[in-house]
């Protein structure tokens, strides 16, 4: 190899930066296509809800959907969300106090899930299933999809947690988990506004 | 030439759409015509799958762009090690005197 492309290489190799995680890139253009998934989910509800004839889009038997209880679990989801934003601070800080916070997001985050399948389960019992009516089937479908990707994200926190448990977790891992529960908090707000009022 | 073949086939749409303009008001989204319920949630939903996809993506671009020239400004800092040469960290951990004494024959 001549010193000229030796030079060359080195200048090559210098230039090189990596500006953001490729996780975090990754889910960056992941969370993307999934908020356009949801929107077009939202989006049937809001054109099928507005062509409903009058008294049709409801629940079967006088039933309603759960609005003071799924207050409750979405305060724990907001909670949860916080709470990985700290974890996020005190990562970048090496402060050990991280994996309880983290520890604590995922708990809360679990918790969030599991009052949702309590209230799926008290529908169900009243007769509120897929076939019931257009509303119920728009509900589980949309709240179900959130509460796959509640559990995929908890899944990615979880890894996290253990990670920097053992002192082995990467920031882009990180990041990227965050990220991802991030999308799965802030989407929630919308599905709660636009499906139970 | 390009372009005079494409100002007549804009001229001919033009005149087609003026000719039958049922057709071209068929679609319940086009405009503010029909006066149905859902005529709202058409075009609010329309305007949202259209914006969100191109708000994201001009995001994105933004925040690269501005991390891009955030780290073009920073020092350039010396480059990390390759994993393979970094000590793996087990080999921090205690070995056991049973594993040393095995590797050594006695």
């Amino acid at each position: 190899m001549t010193t000229m492309e030796q030079t060359v290489r080195v200048v090559r190799a210098g230039a090189r930066r990596e500006v953001v995680p490729s996780g975090l890139l990754g889910m960056v253009i992941f969370v993307g296509t999934e908020v356009m998934f949801f929107a077009g989910l939202i989006s049937a509800f809001t054109i099928s809800k507005a062509g409903a004839p009058r008294g049709a889009w409801s629940l079967p038997a006088g039933q309603v959907l759960p609005l003071a209880s799924t207050a409750v679990n979405t305060a724990a989801l907001f909670a949860s969300g916080a709470l990985v934003w700290a974890a996020g601070r005190q990562y970048r800080a090496r402060s050990s106090a991280a994996t309880q916070t983290l520890l604590a997001a995922t708990f809360l985050g679990a918790l969030f899930v599991m009052l949702q399948g309590r209230e799926w389960v008290g529908l169900i019992g009243h007769g509120v299933t897929l076939r019931s009516s257009a509303l119920g089937a728009f509900f589980y479908v949309i709240v179900g999809t959130h509460a796959v990707h509640a559990v995929a994200a908890l899944t990615g926190l979880g890894v996290a947690w253990w990670r920097l448990r053992v002192g082995r977790l990467s920031y882009g891992f990180f990041v990227a988990a965050q990220t991802f529960w991030y999308f799965v908090v802030l989407i929630w707000p919308v599905i709660y506004a636009r499906v139970y009022f | 030439m390009h372009e005079s073949i494409s100002r007549r086939a804009a001229g001919i749409t033009a005149s087609l759409l003026t000719a039958a303009p049922a057709s071209a008001l068929a679609c319940p989204v086009c405009g503010f015509v029909g006066t149905s319920n859902n005529t709202w949630a058409y075009q609010a939903m329309t305007a949202m799958l259209t914006l969100l996809p191109l708000a994201m993506v001009g995001a994105t671009v933004w925040w690269l762009t501005r991390l891009a020239a955030r780290a073009d400004t920073e020092p350039v800092r010396a480059p990390r090690k390759r994993p393979e040469e970094r000590r793996p960290e087990w080999t921090s951990l205690p070995i056991p005197s049973s594993v040393t004494r095995r590797a050594s024959g006695e």
